[in-house]
């Protein structure tokens, strides 16, 4: 891929999808997938999806559709913030600092209920596992398969951040070719070298290096009420903590030069976008520049990344399962033949979804799905 | 059946026979060594023809609802290999004439002709791989299987014709006859196109065992058609009069010629037939001719050809039972007609 | 609610992927692609007769076709049915096995390592022959040291360069011979060498094309200093 996947993989499906007639409604929170009871099923009737509650997070204006992306030099990408001119009452909401991807932040504009037959035929519940113990009550408590999924299949948090630098790969002290490396120092064991998309941004000097670091992040013990609408906030911070100390004490082993000396990385390698190429004096040369730079902490349940634990594979359900004929499932967590956290599996378990619900693709032509 | 002519049969040869002769020339590269190889590969192709072939196979898959793309590399193979046995057909059979013109080894010698039709055989894998990013791996390697079995058989048939011309075979029955047609025209003249027609429509999940039974009584029919016309044919006919007699080719006629004549007849016959062809006079050719004649030997062929033609639309309304009405489908009934009565 | 109906998912075929090299690229209960149904007869031959030959001829095709048709379901019939551990069986599994190297080359390379070693290995061993013992490695090691070079083209026109060098090509006393082209008339490209790039710690090749080179393809060995082995080979396209 030579830029993110968002833009290479996501965008070009959206827009595809798009194309086809597919309609997306952005800002609807998923809250509940309500089943029918088992006295209102008939004789023989297999258990069914009877509505979809949602929270509507934000209105577009004039009843339009929200069209999420950018153009930057040509490509469709996704940009990190939503458009708010958008939205009705867009303005408060970037004035009150609504986090609308974020699980402790449950302001809405509204709600909406989708039931079936009326508004749905079929549904392919293609969320997150994290997000499922919140959104599946129904299903959890009435079938012991997802009482053991949810209990046995492990997801884990994750910290990233990506630098822009100002010297190239080799004038860091780094003398190979450009890879991804696993297995260093946590946090950030991984680092991947990401200068191939400097061709792909827009800058007017263009940068040396690019490089992105990730790990998992630690579950902090107590659980996080829905209250504490900081959370989110705090583990931003401290993965702010973590980048800098790595780059402080640890990335020497990997670019001796990127540091003046051992716990002192050289600030002024990292390009601030924002900075003005003549404001040499108002140049921060200190930690603070890393505010310039991009890093996450991903702790929303939906965000949560799928592990592969020994002895938690049985406990996978597969989108064929046909339990609730009206419904099938679609992500990295299901059991697809590729039972890993990667976009393969999502995009192998989304075509058993497929199949799932009108029998195409034939299941002979999922490429990896059968294999000896 | 009916002896209207049909319209849509012309129409839709045409329609799917440019669609593939455009698509076909894209396989065909103009790089040297042109006077040795490539324009001669380019040649046969060029000289039109009628796409029966590839026609049927578009039609085949578009009756069970795929698309014209998706058969599109499928009918450009089809066609390729068709000329390709064209060249090595008329090396074999010495023939002088095609499609009004020239042979290609009267052209250019044998060795660079048979070289050429070994070429364009080969040529004709590259779009059978191409069709992998059209309609998947596991279609592509039955088409390709189902390519290797038609190339078989059509190799075994004709052996078998090119035994009997070989080795003066004269006790051949009309079975014989219809087992040598089966495998050396019907193959890849009718059964294999939509066999693979059907089999890319439905994602080979229909049973593909009537198309054999249509495509053999169809690719027959076509075939004694073919024949007589070589006996009976006007000026717009392409290939040389008579030309089956002097190759001493087993037709159906020539069949009952010999079965229905007498001893010392088919002495006489045999002992013709024993020649090379460039043994054989105008005097011994008009005399096998008249003694067909004698034996309504036409006659008898032209009523086996009306009998299988029906037997072809009996079995395709057998198999095309199930499907929606649609241009294909008729076309595919009306193909059987048309056969029989083209000239 | 309204009147419409609900709808149901309908059953899948299976709900399981397979896991049997015997099934790969066949429908599970086709028989040579095909479904095996029942020959389908068909209508009685018509009772009033047109006339002979015609009605003779088409019970003759008839006739020919259905034999052909039994034939070769029995041929297919046979052997899919074969069970695996008889040697005609072997044949049948190497076979498939070509085929699914063939095609899955891309998508699974190390599955291609395994099955390799299972196409030298008796198939009726369970499990997989441990991977180390497929490939024989040059000088027996595990590691295979690869070379990097850096390559510098001086040429007027588009130039296309491939290169492939032997694993465990430390050695920097490499000579590239000149490279051909198969028409004979076009003269050879000799100004290619090996030169050390100390900068980096690594070998540069080094390729000067003149003007008045003709387009073609040029191809040749690179061969050890010393002792002339063969350690790769090189070859060159130049455009028109």
């Amino acid at each position: 891929m030579n830029a993110g996947m968002g833009d290479t993989v996501f965008a070009p499906m959206y827009e595809a999808l798009k194309k086809r007639g597919v309609a997306f409604r952005f800002f609807h929170r998923l809250e509940r997938v309500t089943l029918a009871a088992p006295d209102e099923l008939a004789e023989g009737e297999r258990a069914y999806v009877k509505a979809l509650e949602f929270d509507v997070q934000a209105k577009v204006k004039n009843g339009k559709a929200y069209e999420p992306l950018i153009d930057v030099g040509g490509l469709p990408c996704w940009p990190s913030k939503p458009d708010c001119s958008q939205l009705i009452d867009g303005s408060r909401f970037e004035r009150e600092e609504w986090d609308f991807e974020s699980h402790w932040d449950k302001r809405k504009a509204g709600t909406k209920t989708l039931r079936v037959v009326d508004d749905f035929d079929f549904v392919v519940l293609g969320v997150g596992l994290g997000a499922i113990p919140h959104m599946c009550q129904d299903l959890i408590q009435r079938d012991q398969r997802w009482r053991d999924m949810v209990a046995h299949l492990k997801t884990v948090n994750t910290q990233a951040f990506q630098i822009w630098l100002s010297a190239d790969m080799e004038q860091l002290g780094w003398s190979d070719p450009p890879l991804a490396l696993s297995a260093f120092v946590q946090p950030f064991e991984t680092w991947a070298d990401m200068s191939h998309l400097i061709g792909e941004e827009r800058w007017k000097v263009r940068p040396g290096a690019i490089a992105y670091f990730c790990s998992a992040l630690k579950d902090q013990v107590s659980p996080r009420e829905l209250s504490d609408t900081n959370y989110p906030k705090r583990r931003r911070m401290e993965v702010r903590e973590n980048g800098i100390r790595y780059l402080n004490n640890d990335i020497v082993q990997l670019w001796p030069n990127a540091v003046r000396r051992r716990g002192e990385f050289k600030w002024d390698l990292l390009i601030d976008p924002t900075e003005k190429a003549s404001n040499r004096k108002g140049r921060r040369n200190n930690e603070a520049r890393f505010d310039s730079q991009y890093w996450r902490a991903n702790v929303n349940p939906t965000e949560r990344y799928v592990l592969s634990l020994p002895g938690t594979q049985k406990y996978r359900i597969s989108p064929l399962d046909n339990t609730y004929d009206n419904l099938t499932i679609a992500g990295d967590w299901t059991t697809c033949g590729l039972d890993a956290g990667c976009v393969e599996a999502a995009v192998i378990s989304g075509r058993l979804a497929a199949h799932a619900i009108s029998s195409s693709p034939a299941l002979e032509d999922i490429v990896a799905y059968d294999h000896p | 059946m009916s002896g209207t002519t049909s319209t849509l049969v012309p129409s839709m040869l045409r329609e799917y026979g440019d669609v593939t002769r455009a698509a076909l020339t894209k396989y065909l590269p103009s790089r040297e060594p042109r006077r040795y190889l490539y324009d001669l590969l380019s040649d046969y192709p060029q000289r039109g023809g009628k796409m029966m072939r590839p026609s049927m196979c578009i039609a085949a898959a578009r009756l069970y609802g795929a698309s014209l793309e998706d058969a599109m590399h499928t009918a450009v193979a089809i066609e390729l290999l068709h000329n390709a046995l064209l060249i090595h057909d008329d090396i074999e059979d010495a023939s002088e004439k095609r499609r009004g013109l020239p042979t290609l080894h009267v052209l250019h010698g044998v060795p660079l002709a048979l070289n050429a039709g070994d070429t364009l055989t080969l040529m004709s894998l590259r779009p059978l791989i191409d069709n992998r990013s059209r309609i998947g791996e596991r279609l592509t390697l039955r088409i390709i299987e189902e390519t290797e079995r038609m190339a078989r058989e059509c190799a075994e048939g004709q052996a078998m014709e090119l035994g009997w011309r070989r080795y003066n075979a004269t006790d051949i029955g009309d079975a014989d006859y219809l087992e040598m047609v089966l495998k050396k025209t019907c193959w890849l003249a009718t059964i294999y196109p939509v066999r693979v027609g059907a089999l890319i429509g439905s994602r080979d999940s229909v049973n593909l065992d009537p198309f054999v039974r249509y495509g053999f009584f169809l690719g027959a029919a076509f075939q004694i058609q073919d024949d007589l016309l070589n006996l009976v044919g006007d000026d717009g006919y392409g290939k040389e009069i008579n030309g089956d007699l002097w190759e001493g080719k087993r037709t159906l006629m020539l069949i009952h010629a010999i079965r229905e004549s007498t001893t010392e007849e088919r002495r006489r016959l045999s002992r013709l037939l024993s020649r090379p062809r460039e043994a054989r006079t105008l005097v011994q050719v008009t005399w096998m001719r008249k003694l067909m004649d004698k034996y309504g030997c036409t006659e008898y062929a032209r009523k086996i050809a009306h009998g299988l033609a029906g037997a072809a639309l009996h079995e395709y309304s057998l198999l095309s039972a199930g499907l929606p009405d649609s241009r294909d489908k008729s076309f595919l009934e009306q193909m059987v007609t048309w056969v029989i009565e083209r000239n | 609610m309204s009147e419409r109906k609900r709808l149901h998912r309908d059953e899948p075929a299976r709900v399981g992927p397979l896991r049997d090299f015997s099934k790969l690229y066949r429908r599970p209960d086709s028989v040579n692609g095909t479904n095996p149904a029942k020959p389908v007869r068909p209508d009685a031959p018509r009772k009033d007769r047109i006339g002979g030959p015609l009605a003779e001829g088409v019970e003759l095709a008839y006739s020919v076709i259905e034999k052909y048709i039994a034939e070769g379901r029995r041929t297919a019939e046979g052997i899919s049915n074969q069970p695996y551990t008889t040697r005609a069986a072997t044949d049948n599994l190497q076979d498939i096995l070509e085929r699914v190297l063939r095609f899955q080359a891309e998508i699974l390379p190390l599955w291609i390592e395994t099955l390799a070693t299972l196409v030298r290995v008796d198939p009726s061993r369970n499990g997989f022959a441990a991977v180390a013992d497929a490939w024989p490695r040059a000088n027996g090691g595990q590691n295979t040291e690869t070379m990097a070079a850096s390559i510098e083209v001086v040429s007027l026109r588009p130039v296309q360069v491939s290169v492939e060098l032997r694993p465990n090509t430390k050695d920097q006393s490499l000579v590239a011979l000149s490279l051909n082209a198969v028409d004979s008339r076009k003269p050879a490209l000799t100004d290619i060498s090996f030169v050390p790039d100390e900068a980096r710690g690594r070998v540069k090749l080094r390729i000067r094309i003149p003007e008045s080179q003709p387009p073609g393809t040029y191809s040749g060995v690179i061969v050890h200093r010393d002792s002339g082995e063969t350690r790769g080979t090189l070859s060159i396209r130049i455009a028109d």
